[in-house]
């Protein structure tokens, strides 16, 4: 026979020679049995020859679908089926037994006809051909030992699952399960009988099969139906794709037929192999509806399980987050923690360094710190005042304590800040005099956080104080002293030139009797040098006046050209006695000017006078003139002479007092050197000023610019 | 005789000057070496003028003047203060005192005379 030929020939392309020679000898055998099957029909219809209406029909073992009685006999609700057709339409049917993978195998070679209960799938379809009309409905469903508490899908996770080899429960499961993300192991058996048989042993934990063949026989095996219900098929005769014309279309035909007749073979079919109600009452909608409803269930579950996955991502992500959050915050604290201690320790070290007394409270006037000063000044440590109030602290008297308290709680609660001198007795036994500062310490919202206290010792600056107060007492008075000293001696000089200078005049008036040459030449000598020493006596009296600031100067009309005039004339015979010309220039006439013309006089004879003694030859030239333009019109009188000039390291002490007393002992010119000095004084007190430029063995400009008002014409000159 | 003129003056020197040159000039002098005598004297002499010196042991020139003005018989006597201007102040506090002028010491043999005179005139 055709079919004993072909299944060697089919395994022989295993690769697995030990796995080949067992299939080679289980095809063998069944090879055998099917010879004497047909042997055996043979034998029971010998009179029926083989014809073109012989329809080969695979059959394997899945009842009460399809499979072999105990006798042997094909039996199953598509062996009702077909034979129901066959009678129908006159064909001779010839069965051939073998596994399910060898009925799908035959139908690919055509060695059969059609192959029952084949379940439509798009894979199929490539390989064979379907009608239309569904012979059965079907679905999966997980069969476990009773009691084993698998109630869903998930329960599966980690068993052990047996299959159909080669049914699409497989795949479909795979699907499923890896869909919920469960993972279970499979054990693949030719028939469901020997997977449920896997089960009842222990083998598996549970087994996947079709509706029909579970109803039928799991009491037998000791297994209970689950809930876990999936993948509804429809269940078709298939042929091969080039099989022979008519016959599924006769299958179609008939089958539309049966389901529209309660009566027909299909019902009774139904009735005889299930137990349960008849498919018939089954709404067609139904297996559908259950799908979606598993499918929208698996779809939940699906969801739940990802949100659950994502919640606990997203747990695990704000656990991470916190975590490092935390760790972020404890570094930033233990940074914030170094710095600040070790700006404590600067700032610490700072005032440590800083020789004055520095304190610190909190606003219960508790000592929260101090500088070293402080602890050696008192002979403590900042351990033994810190969080105590001075008022508990033995180390100031008593009244000095209390009156701190409470001089610092005003200041404490009203703000602003202390200053004052205070004494305090250091621990060495030392009184001293210290600057007592204390302001009120602020925090960033203006809530006071406590005072801060300051104590500068200025016991050495008191005493220089005192020192120079004492020393300046002593000068004024000694300045007073001298001024009336200076008076005094004055007078009493003045006293005795008075006899001598009147006595002398009034020699020369020849009033007491005639004097002959000699005598009057003589008496002329005397005169003169009573006339110097009043001079000098007078520049010092003028120089103690000024500095004691009790100069007053008149406020007179007078003609300044006159003034000029004055004292030129006077100065005239000393010039000429010199040989020395002394010229006035007026190159504008200031006019009448109110002043003090006495001290304008003893300004010019100074200057004039000056110019003349320290001039050897040559000249004087006197110029006056006004300078327009500014406020009263200056008088401006410059001397110019042809002298000796001045040094440029002596201009600095032109106009100091006494300097040319002090450095001229051997000096050829008399004077008190206070000349220049009171010409200067007098000058500021009209609010004037004397300029000088020199040049040594060149000779001298003096220009004294006096700012003196315009007098009002008709007043006395 | 042009007139009395009382001087007060303490030192014998100056106050020989004095007259002499005022004697020169045919005036009447009477002197007095201090304020009390001179006050006395004022009384007894009854003078024209009277010519103070400032600087006058015990009382001084400007008690004397002030006391001086109290003499209802002297109203209108000129009393000069003859004065070296020893202290700042010293001509403020002349007039204030009572004093009708003043002449520098040392005094001016030449012009001394000339000034005393010039009162004189202004104060008749």
């Amino acid at each position: 026979m055709a079919e004993t030929e072909v299944h060697p020939g089919g395994r022989s392309r295993s690769n697995k020679s030990a796995d080949g020679r067992f299939s080679q000898g289980v095809t063998f055998v069944l090879c055998l049995s099917l010879v004497l099957l047909a042997a055996a029909v043979q034998a029971q219809s010998p009179t029926l020859p083989l014809s073109a209406d012989v329809v080969r029909v695979g059959i394997y073992q899945n009842s009460p679908k399809v499979g072999l009685d105990p006798d042997g006999e094909p039996t199953g609700i598509f062996i009702d089926l077909i034979e129901a057709i066959a009678e129908r339409e006159g064909w001779q049917l010839e069965y051939v037994p073998g596994t399910w993978q060898e009925g799908l195998q035959r139908l690919t070679t055509g060695e059969i006809d059609l192959m029952p209960d084949v379940a439509l799938t798009a894979e199929r379809t490539e390989l064979f051909a379907f009608h239309d009309e569904p012979a059965l409905s079907s679905w999966h469903q997980v069969y476990a030992p009773v009691g084993s508490g698998i109630r869903s899908i998930l329960d599966l996770d980690g068993r052990h699952v047996a299959v159909l080899d080669g049914s699409i429960q497989q795949s479909q499961l795979d699907g499923m399960v890896e869909g919920f993300g469960i993972e279970l192991a499979t054990s693949s058996y030719p028939d469901f009988d020997a997977a449920f048989e896997a089960v009842r042993t222990g083998d598996a934990d549970a087994v996947i099969t079709n509706r029909f063949f579970g109803e039928h026989n799991a009491a037998r095996y000791g297994l209970e139906d689950t809930s876990v219900i999936f993948s509804p098929s429809r269940l078709y005769f298939a042929a091969p794709l080039t099989g022979r014309r008519g016959l599924l279309e006769a299958i179609d035909r008939h089958l539309v037929a049966f389901k529209q007749d309660s009566q027909s073979p299909w019902y009774r079919s139904l009735e005889r192999w299930t137990s349960g109600p008849p498919l018939t009452t089954w709404p067609a909608w139904l297996p559908w509806a259950i799908a979606a409803a598993l499918v929208m269930l698996a779809g939940g579950l699906i969801i739940v399980l990802v949100l659950r996955g994502q919640v606990r991502a997203r747990t695990r992500q704000v656990y991470e987050q916190a975590r490092q959050h935390t760790r972020q915050l404890e570094r930033r604290v233990d940074a914030r923690t170094r710095e600040l201690r070790e700006t404590s320790a600067f700032f610490q070290s700072l005032i440590d360094h800083i020789p004055s007394l520095i304190y610190y409270k909190d606003t219960q006037l508790r000592f929260t710190g101090c500088n070293k000063a402080y602890e050696r000044a008192f002979g403590l440590s900042r351990d033994d005042i810190t969080g105590r109030c001075v008022t508990e602290l033995e180390y100031l008297p008593r009244a000095q304590r209390e009156e701190f308290e409470l001089e610092q709680r005003t200041l404490l609660e009203l703000g602003g800040s202390i200053n004052r001198e205070i004494t305090l007795d250091f621990a060495d036994g030392t009184r001293r005099e210290m600057l007592y500062s204390a302001a009120r310490i602020q925090g960033p919202d203006e809530m006071p956080l406590g005072i801060v206290g300051l104590l500068v010792d200025i016991t050495v600056q008191k005493r220089v104080e005192n020192e120079l107060s004492v020393a300046r007492d002593r000068a004024q008075a000694a300045d007073r002293v001298k001024s009336a000293f200076l008076a005094t001696m004055s007078h009493e000089l003045r006293t005795p030139l008075n006899s001598i200078i009147g006595f002398t005049g009034i020699l020369l008036q020849e009033l007491a009797g005639p004097l002959n040459a000699e005598q009057t030449k003589q008496l002329e000598m005397v005169r003169n040098s009573s006339q110097h020493l009043l001079t000098l006596i007078n520049d010092v009296l003028d120089i103690s006046r000024i500095e004691a600031g009790e100069m007053s100067l008149a406020e007179e009309s007078f003609d300044v050209l006159q003034s000029v005039d004055k004292v030129a004339e006077i100065m005239r015979p000393q010039a000429q006695r010199k040989n020395i010309e002394l010229n006035i220039h007026f190159d504008a006439d200031p006019g009448l000017r109110l002043g003090d013309a006495r001290r304008v006089e003893q300004i010019l004879f100074n200057l004039i006078g000056n110019a003349v003694k320290f001039t050897e030859s040559g000249s004087v030239d006197v110029g006056v003139d006004t300078e327009s333009g500014e406020g009263h019109n200056p008088v401006v009188i410059t001397i110019r002479d042809s002298g000796i000039g001045i040094r440029e390291e002596d201009m600095r002490n032109l106009f100091r007092p006494f300097r040319q007393i002090d450095s001229t002992l051997s000096r050829k010119h008399e004077g008190t050197g206070l000349g220049l000095v009171i010409c200067k004084r007098l000058t500021e007190l009209m609010d004037g000023d004397i300029e000088v430029s020199s040049r040594w063995g060149a000779g001298t400009t003096f220009t004294l610019r006096l700012p003196l008002a315009a007098a009002k014409t008709g007043e006395p000159a | 005789m042009k007139g009395k003129i009382l001087l007060i003056e303490d030192n014998e020197q100056n106050a020989y000057l004095v007259s002499y040159l005022l004697g020169a000039r045919d005036w009447q002098v009477v002197a007095a070496s201090d304020g009390r005598s001179g006050l006395d004297l004022a009384d007894a002499e009854n003078p024209d003028m009277i010519l103070l010196d400032i600087q006058l042991p015990g009382m001084d020139g400007y008690e004397v003047a002030r006391k001086l003005r109290e003499k209802n018989h002297l109203d209108g006597t000129p009393i000069i203060a003859v004065t070296s201007y020893a202290m700042p102040g010293d001509r403020e506090n002349c007039l204030a005192a009572g004093c009708t002028g003043y002449i520098e010491k040392p005094i001016d043999p030449a012009t001394f005379a000339e000034q005393v005179e010039r009162y004189a005139r202004n104060a008749e």
